[in-house]
């Protein structure tokens, strides 16, 4: 091991190179093949189609959340806005008929409504964070770790009252679940809608993140924020934005989350902020800040994916997921450190 | 480069990637920066370089007063000499350049006037032609 390290830092050579930094690629294809001999039926379209219809909402939060880590942020409270999206989305979205609505007496909402509603409140959320951390200086981590707290009683207070007490919030209306289950077929091909939020949402992040001023003054305060300020950025504007979009980014995806799962209680997206931060580090989002892409994050979210569809495929005891995930968190980031250690 | 250019190079909110890359190249030309490519980070050219840069930055800006804070500091002869060159041009074609250094020899090279300041005060200002070393040496402690 000590051989190859100093060889490639010694050494210019390219394909020494690219393969260090490709490692992480190479894992997951390496896993895929495994996964693959072991059970051949895993390589079959209906199948990648799952996986990518089940990345979709994991795609959308880690594209919020790998946001929040190019400014040099970092999101604690993602699971949780997830969990008060989702209640809240899931309280007005009860079909008329079932028997333990929320709202007896409220008529069936236009669904546009509740998800327009609760991206809204996270919006305003996402700005109070944004205004702690970027005016108050608190650091981002305690900052969302507050929010997460206060999020969770939130929508705990919301989520557990009379008359049903903690009961999960369900009986979504067929046209709300259809949102997410339903597909649309071209032919013989039925691509799920899922994918196709997932895709516009992923198009227009990348254009803001490359071809708008936004993308660039987000990545000039990620980068140096210091040097973004003496350079004519607003960097309070640029934090507070960031955190407000994460903010509304969660909230469609809990929506959708709702629509996929068909019912939602306070603890909805627990932990969610973790793997979509792993996602992104595996994706090539540098802790440090500055650093990301859409296509690495999007590619580092189907990795986890297929690592946790794959390995249950063959029957793998679900607990050896979370020491894979570990491992691979750590060879990822590993990889990304070796690219600051190599300059020195 | 264009960081703190961009209301320049968006129409309709989308940044205009031609134009980017034009006046990246242009200034990098004018200014005879050293670099690999355009797409280089600043941080891994020399330090006269990366003073072009920034300075290349702010051009683009196309300001009609400059503000330059020790420019040279910690420069390479040559880098410094074509900075001198850069701003006796922008000099010669109206612009105002405000250039603040502790380098004597330089500011008698490079001013018009020079403002001395001492102690937080203004002390004295003199026409960079008729003014030694000495001179602006007592200004700068007339308030000690």
């Amino acid at each position: 091991m000590n051989a190859l390290k100093s060889k490639l830092a010694g050494s210019n050579t390219s394909i020494k190179q690219l393969l260090a930094e490709k490692a992480i690629y190479i894992v997951l294809v390496a896993l895929l093949v495994l996964v693959i001999i072991i059970e051949p039926k895993f390589l079959s379209f209906g199948n990648f189609k799952n996986i990518f219809a089940q990345s979709a909402t994991r795609i959308i939060i880690a594209l919020a959340a790998g946001m929040v880590l190019i400014i040099q942020g970092v999101d604690l409270s993602t699971g949780r806005m997830i969990g008060l999206a989702a209640v809240i989305s899931a309280s007005l979205l009860q079909s008329a008929s079932y028997a333990y609505r929320m709202y007896p007496n409220l008529q069936e909402l236009p669904i546009i409504v509740p998800i327009l509603l609760v991206m809204v409140i996270c919006a305003v959320l996402g700005l109070i964070t944004g205004v702690a951390v970027s005016i108050f200086k608190v650091p981002p981590f305690i900052a969302t770790l507050a929010m997460s707290l206060i999020l969770y009683g939130l929508s705990s207070i919301y989520f557990d009252r009379p008359p049903y007490g903690a009961q999960p919030i369900g009986g979504i209306t067929k046209n709300f679940t259809n949102l997410a289950t339903g597909s649309i077929g071209i032919g013989d091909l039925k691509i799920p809608y899922l994918i196709i939020y997932a895709l516009i949402i992923c198009v227009a992040i990348w254009i803001l993140w490359n071809k708008t001023r936004f993308g660039k003054y987000m990545f000039a305060v990620g980068g140096n924020p210091e040097a973004a300020k003496v350079s004519g950025v607003n960097v309070i504007r640029t934090q507070i934005c960031v955190y407000a979009l994460a903010g509304m980014m969660y909230a469609l995806a809990a929506a959708l989350e709702v629509a996929r799962i068909g019912s939602a209680s306070n603890t909805t997206g627990n932990g969610y902020e973790l793997d979509a931060v792993a996602a992104c580090v595996v994706g090539g989002v540098s802790l440090s800040g500055g650093v990301g892409s859409v296509g690495g994050i999007v590619i580092g979210v189907l990795i986890f994916t297929v690592i946790n569809y794959g390995l249950a495929f063959i029957g793998v005891n679900m607990y050896f997921q979370y020491i894979i995930k570990g491992l691979i968190i750590l060879l990822a980031v590993i990889i990304d450190m070796r690219k600051y250690v190599k300059k020195k | 480069m264009i960081i703190a250019n961009l209301p320049q190079y968006s129409k309709k909110g989308f940044l205009s990637d031609n134009k980017i890359r034009q006046d990246v190249q242009k200034m990098i030309d004018a200014m005879n920066i050293k670099t690999p490519s355009a797409r280089t980070n600043i941080g891994n050219l020399s330090g006269g370089n990366q003073q072009k840069v920034i300075l290349g930055r702010w051009l683009l800006t196309q300001p009609e007063v400059l503000l330059l804070d020790e420019p040279t500091r910690g420069i390479d002869v040559g880098a410094k000499y074509e900075i001198y060159q850069l701003m006796n041009k922008l000099a010669s074609e109206g612009k105002g350049i405000i250039v603040v250094s502790s380098e004597m020899p330089e500011l008698l090279g490079i001013c018009d006037r020079i403002l001395v300041m001492s102690n937080g005060r203004q002390s004295d200002i003199f026409r960079a032609n008729d003014t030694t070393q000495v001179e602006i040496m007592e200004a700068s402690a007339k308030y000690l």
